[in-house]
């Protein structure tokens, strides 16, 4: 089954399809991917988010910002990719592998250095930052300075875990109920994207809940 | 009760993992899981078993040969991502095996150097003092070689 996504055109969109490609100013036919480019797109709320690689990641990254989109699309929320720049020279080689802490909402100071590195970003946009590892190890985090938002990637994350930190940074917790009071994953639940217990077992696009969907578009960095 | 390799790959999985709690919850019992994870891969669950390593040797009363070794099944792998992990979970090491941190200061990756460095500014060491000298002569980054300053500062 196609996908909104797919860049084929529709050739005979429905008469809701027809409005909402008309209303961003595109012409019959159009693509399913123009509609949800497009600057005046459908979504109520737009976050912007800026990529930024010091290494690339092992996943495909289009494949993880595309699953990012998909899911933040049923929040009613475009994820506009703003810009995208390589990081490297000597002055990125020591933050390749970015000491992170215990990434639960504090920054070190290297986690700082690197979050200055914001060129062109808006204050309420977010910058994503890929590195080769955190120290120590995490598949991401979604610790920022104030003011600065935005989270790390690593490069052996999931196909997920991109989605996930922004989630994070869009204000949603890990959902509850999943572990036991020592921390033991008793009941997983690998169909949400706020999965605390990893999503390396997410095997098809995660969910939101309505509440987590009411937390992100209510989000500082959801703009209307 | 032995720990299973299940029990440890549910800590390592996550996002965000937290490495007190991992280390409290499955102890030095899981050190034969952990250097079996970073035998065998995949790299990011390897990398993260190795940090693991370092965080249960920090609640031991006496050093532990198990963890030690399987550090340094980490520090002698190819992956870099996996010597970095080696040289960050030396920073939890109270007694780490001088050998083992003279081996990495002397890596060609200089991620691994960078934390091996730290690991010593944290507490230096001073029979790391020959090998220090010769990265202040030799280390092509001024950032490492201030750091090998440091530490030599303090060991005086």
């Amino acid at each position: 089954m196609p996908r909104l996504r797919d860049s084929g055109r529709v050739l005979n969109p429905s008469t809701s399809l027809r409005d909402a490609g008309q209303g961003t100013g595109l012409s019959v036919p159009f693509s399913g991917r123009d509609l949800l480019d497009a600057d005046d797109g459908p979504q109520t709320f737009t976050v912007k988010c800026h990529i930024k690689i010091l290494a690339q990641p092992t996943l495909d990254l289009e494949d993880m910002i595309a699953e990012m989109q998909t899911i933040f699309d049923t929040a009613d929320v475009r994820m506009e990719i703003a810009s995208r720049q390589n990081l490297v020279g000597s002055d990125f080689t020591d933050l390749l592998d970015l000491n992170v802490g215990q990434c639960a909402g504090n920054t070190t100071t290297e986690q700082n250095d690197l979050f200055d590195e914001r060129d062109d970003a808006g204050d309420d946009d977010l910058v994503i930052y890929f590195v080769r590892s955190t120290v120590p190890a995490f598949n991401g985090c979604g610790s920022h300075p104030d003011d600065q938002p935005g989270c790390v990637v690593a490069q052996g994350a999931s196909l997920w875990t991109l989605a996930h930190e922004v989630g994070h940074v869009l204000d949603l917790p890990h959902i509850s109920g999943e572990q036991d009071q020592n921390g033991n994953c008793v009941s997983p639940n690998f169909s949400r994207l706020m999965t605390g217990c990893s999503t390396n077992n997410i095997t098809s696009t995660p969910t939101l809940s309505s509440g987590e969907i009411d937390t992100v578009q209510g989000s500082d960095y959801a703009q209307e | 009760m032995p720990v299973t390799r299940e029990q440890v790959l549910s800590f390592l999985g996550r996002e965000e993992m937290d490495y007190g709690q991992a280390a409290e919850n499955l102890g030095a019992e899981a050190l034969p899981v952990l250097r079996q994870i970073i035998d065998e891969g995949p790299t990011p669950m390897a990398a993260k078993a190795t940090y693991l390593v370092g965080f249960i040797e920090e609640r031991q009363d006496a050093p532990s040969t198990d963890a030690a070794e399987a550090v340094r099944l980490a520090a002698e792998s190819a992956e870099p991502v996996l010597r970095v992990a080696a040289a960050g979970a030396l920073r939890h090491f109270p007694r780490p095996p001088v050998d083992l941190l003279d081996r990495l200061l002397q890596d060609t990756d200089p991620g691994v150097r960078k934390l091996t460095l730290q690991r010593l500014e944290q507490n230096p060491i001073p029979e790391m003092e020959p090998r220090l000298r010769r990265i202040l002569e030799e280390e092509p980054s001024p950032r490492l070689r201030d750091i090998a300053r440091r530490i030599t500062d303090k060991i005086r």
